[in-house]
């Protein structure tokens, strides 16, 4: 018997539910009661969940400034990890703490360059992207947008041909989706804000921490 | 119209909901799954769609807020090997010690897996969902209907590695 077998008999003795007189005249109720009952605000609001009604704060890092109409030849060197980690650490101290609220979505834009292509030739692909993330509750829960970048030259080589399906897709942003896909983690190995904020900042508690 | 919706699809809405979280939660859950798709009735055109993926993916939603009572009668399950879920329905003269191992494991395994993923992976196998629908019922890509699945499975299969009562006495006897 393969797994979906197991799974499909797992609790296979739960039996067709033929007494749903409970769930019907609450159903009727609802349907009969005027719009704006508690209740429907309980369903709008699980409806919602994930969408944007919620107030937005913004947290924004922006790896590359915004390019100007004709944007210059990038500079590309080696960089150490230390360099880019301290880099940030100087930026994010410049910057007022946020204090994002559970039912708050934290904004982040992000710009990334990378190379692109292979037998067709050699180009720069440039991407923005920008992530809602919910302060409570799991990622998948946010929503994402992509937009192409114009594509530049790889430095010393003009652009291939093939990077041009890239520039046709300028100025034309994705629709933005559910982050469906940031879904690799079990529920209890949370990251959202809300619960990394509350956790202890110095080295004794965090030994503590699992053990809690 | 909507009364013949929940005619028509209450008792397996209610079956699967009762499979998920147990009697006690379920009738919150159903008469909410209904309620809402009653407000949101507008949006969906009945008459030319099967009603059964969109009631799918409203229960499932609502079978979110109760992740917890969800996790943690599968971890009871696995622990000590008492379903919460299925107790009101097995007679005590049932003979099901034999299934009992891989029960433990398949709750370990279901409450291991990440919410999304066990979403999807219920809907296909006890909803009889196809993955167009669950993509439907979920808003979310085909794709992505395919590889949760793929990856659900992938781990069911690694957690039930022996489900061969003796193929596990011998691994034992190996390691012992």
């Amino acid at each position: 018997m393969d797994e979906l077998a197991q799974l499909n008999s797992f609790r296979s003795e739960v039996p067709a539910q033929e007494d749903l007189r409970a769930e019907e005249e609450r159903l009727m109720a609802g349907m009969s009661a005027p719009a704006r009952s508690g209740f429907r605000r309980l369903a709008l609001r699980a409806t919602l969940a994930g969408g944007l009604a919620a107030a937005v704060a913004a947290a924004v890092f922006i790896v590359q400034s915004p390019p100007a109409s004709v944007p210059p030849p990038p500079l590309i060197r080696t960089v150490a990890a230390v360099e880019v980690l301290s880099r940030e650490a100087e930026h994010a101290g410049s910057r007022p703490e946020l204090h994002p609220r559970p039912g708050q979505f934290l904004v982040y834009e992000s710009q990334s360059m990378e190379t692109s292509g292979g037998d067709a030739g050699i180009w720069l692909a440039r991407s923005k992207r920008t992530i809602w993330l919910p302060v409570e509750g799991s990622a998948v829960k946010g929503v994402l947008q992509e937009e192409i970048l114009a594509p530049l030259p790889y430095p010393g080589r003009t652009l291939p041909p093939a990077a041009r399906a890239e520039q046709e897709l300028v100025g034309k942003p994705g629709r933005p989706e559910r982050a469906a896909d940031f879904d690799d983690r079990a529920e209890f190995l949370r990251n959202d804000y809300a619960y990394v904020s509350k956790l202890p900042t110095d080295t004794e508690g965090m030994r503590k921490h699992p053990y809690t | 119209m909507f009364a013949e919706i929940f005619r028509r699809h209450a008792p397996e809405i209610k079956r699967f909901v009762v499979r998920r979280l147990g009697l006690d939660v379920a009738e919150d859950v159903v008469a909410e799954t209904f309620l809402t798709a009653f407000r949101q009735r507008g949006r969906y055109d009945l008459v030319r769609h099967n009603a059964l993926p969109w009631l799918y993916g409203i229960a499932t939603n609502l079978i979110g807020r109760h992740k917890r009572t969800e996790a943690s009668q599968l971890n009871l399950l696995a622990r000590t090997g008492v379903d919460p879920v299925t107790e009101p329905f097995t007679s005590r003269s049932d003979e099901r010690l034999s299934a009992q191992a891989v029960q433990q494991r398949l709750a370990a395994a279901l409450a291991a897996l990440p919410a999304g993923h066990r979403d999807v992976l219920l809907l296909v196998t006890w909803g009889g969902l196809s993955y167009t629908e669950a993509a439907e019922a979920l808003g979310i890509r085909v794709g992505t209907v395919r590889s949760r699945v793929n990856r659900a499975r992938a781990k069911i299969r690694e957690e039930l590695g022996g489900t061969d009562p003796t193929a596990l006495v011998i691994e034992e006897v190996r390691h012992g």
